[in-house]
């Protein structure tokens, strides 16, 4: 049950990411709102369903808008494993811990994307630019997450606590 | 009492969360005019709340007097607009124009076959789209079931958007020319001579940041193009012509390799992009 209701949210973030908060954008960049549920998710829930839902709503993703299909979800599944290694050494109700997962889980997340098309497409990308991007996309993020971090992990814990 | 419930107030977290979020509908609802039109089944419940929230923003809009234009505005804006569909009318005359000329000569040769590619076009919407903070993809509200097929041009806002190159039954998904490799010969919209390639698969050994841009050559070095010159498809290979791909922003010189590079900067925009048009490619066969 919990896990239909974790990618039942997951799902709407992703149609409502697609049809709606991609079309703004916040110092060119826009919010990945996915990435950030993905890393509260592998904070508060178990390791295992953590990586098993990082993967379905990747493949959500990468099936629903993007060009790779795999990708994101490779992406979200080695997150969510990171987070999950590490949440046990560090105080995650601090309220600085969050941000700080979201802001390095962004870094990661854009650093592969970057690499990896760099590879894929060739001399068509560019990678000096996209670098730049990356730099970029780590605060905006964590700004995202300021935002959502709370909602996000209000309903992941009531969730946890009725199902 | 007023001062204790003003320290609940000021020491409420929620305080801060609700002013946050007002803060960002705000930026929101006044940086950015979209428009959404997509018809998909699947998400018509959200396209429909949508489009109320956006008809609500305009009527608050118009109640609060919040975004008042002022007559400048609006006449920037009357001429704006007024100035695209000039743009739009002169390019299609000077390629019925330059068209025309051919087709009389055409005419008079037996063995002329008439080229059907454009004689199906759809139109339809945009309804999903990915972040494009890396790599820009989108999907549209038709499929193989409304005619089209891989490697079709896209075209919005007058200009090329980008390529089809996954088709399914009721959807396709579509890539952007930026982020492509298909290559497209163009033609100065001033002069039919000047002519080349486009494609972002051209290795330009230069320190210019292409970031946005596409990448062009031109075929004849000797032919002079300058920045501000727009481009439009040839006609040549597989897309029809006249379709307007974008402004000349800077030419580069390539001493070693004998050639000229330009850098052209898209008209389109796939922020606000809703509404386009699919144009499938030539039959090659």
């Amino acid at each position: 049950m919990k896990n239909a209701i974790y990618l039942l949210i997951g799902i709407g973030i992703i149609f409502l990411e697609a049809s709606f908060f991609n079309r703004f954008e916040v110092f060119h960049i826009s919010i990945n709102i996915l990435l950030i549920y993905v890393c509260i998710l592998a904070l508060f829930t178990g390791n295992d369903r953590a990586v098993f839902l990082a993967f379905l709503l990747g493949m959500s993703k990468d099936f629903l808008v993007e060009r790779v299909i795999g990708l994101n979800a490779l992406i979200f599944v080695l997150l969510a494993m990171g987070i999950g290694r590490v949440k046990g050494s560090i105080y995650k109700e601090k309220w600085v811990t969050p941000f700080f997962l979201i802001g390095i889980s962004a870094f990661f997340y854009a650093l592969i994307s970057v690499l990896f098309y760099k590879i894929y497409l060739g001399i068509s990308f560019s990678l000096v630019n996209s670098l730049k991007k990356v730099v970029l996309f780590m605060p905006v993020e964590i700004f995202a997450g300021l935002i959502l971090y709370y909602p996000l992990k209000k309903t992941i814990n009531l969730t946890e606590d009725r199902w | 009492m007023k001062n204790i419930f003003l320290k609940k107030i000021i020491r409420n977290k929620k305080t801060y969360y609700v002013i946050g979020f007002l803060l960002i509908a705000l930026m929101l609802l006044n940086s950015v005019n979209f428009n959404f039109q997509g018809k998909n089944k699947l998400l018509a419940p959200f396209t429909s709340m949508i489009k109320k929230i956006d008809s609500g923003q305009e009527w608050a809009k118009n109640a609060l007097y919040l975004n008042k234009k002022n007559p400048e505005q609006g006449e920037i804006e009357r001429l704006r607009k007024e100035n695209e569909e000039l743009k739009a009318s002169l390019s299609e005359n000077m390629v019925v124009k330059s068209d025309l000329d051919e087709l009389r000569a055409l005419k008079e040769d037996l063995n002329y076959i008439s080229s059907h590619s454009q004689e199906h076009f759809i139109s339809t919407s945009i309804i999903y789209k990915n972040d494009g903070n890396f790599f820009t993809t989108f999907v549209i509200d038709a499929g193989s079931e409304s005619g089209i097929k891989k490697d079709s041009i896209v075209i919005g806002q007058n200009s090329l958007v980008g390529v089809i190159y996954e088709v399914n039954k009721n959807y396709s998904k579509g890539i952007s020319l930026l982020d492509s490799q298909v290559s497209m010969s163009f033609e100065a919209f001033r002069d039919k001579e000047i002519t080349g390639i486009a494609s972002q698969n051209i290795a330009i050994n230069v320190n210019s940041d292409f970031n946005g841009y596409l990448k062009g050559y031109l075929f004849d070095k000797e032919k002079s193009v300058f920045a501000g010159d727009v481009l439009i498809t040839s006609g040549l290979g597989m897309y029809p012509g006249g379709i307007q791909i974008g402004e000349v922003e800077e030419v580069i010189e390539d001493k070693g390799n004998l050639l000229r590079y330009i850098k052209i900067r898209p008209y389109v925009n796939f922020k606000t992009i809703s509404k386009v048009i699919v144009i499938n490619p030539r039959e090659m066969e």
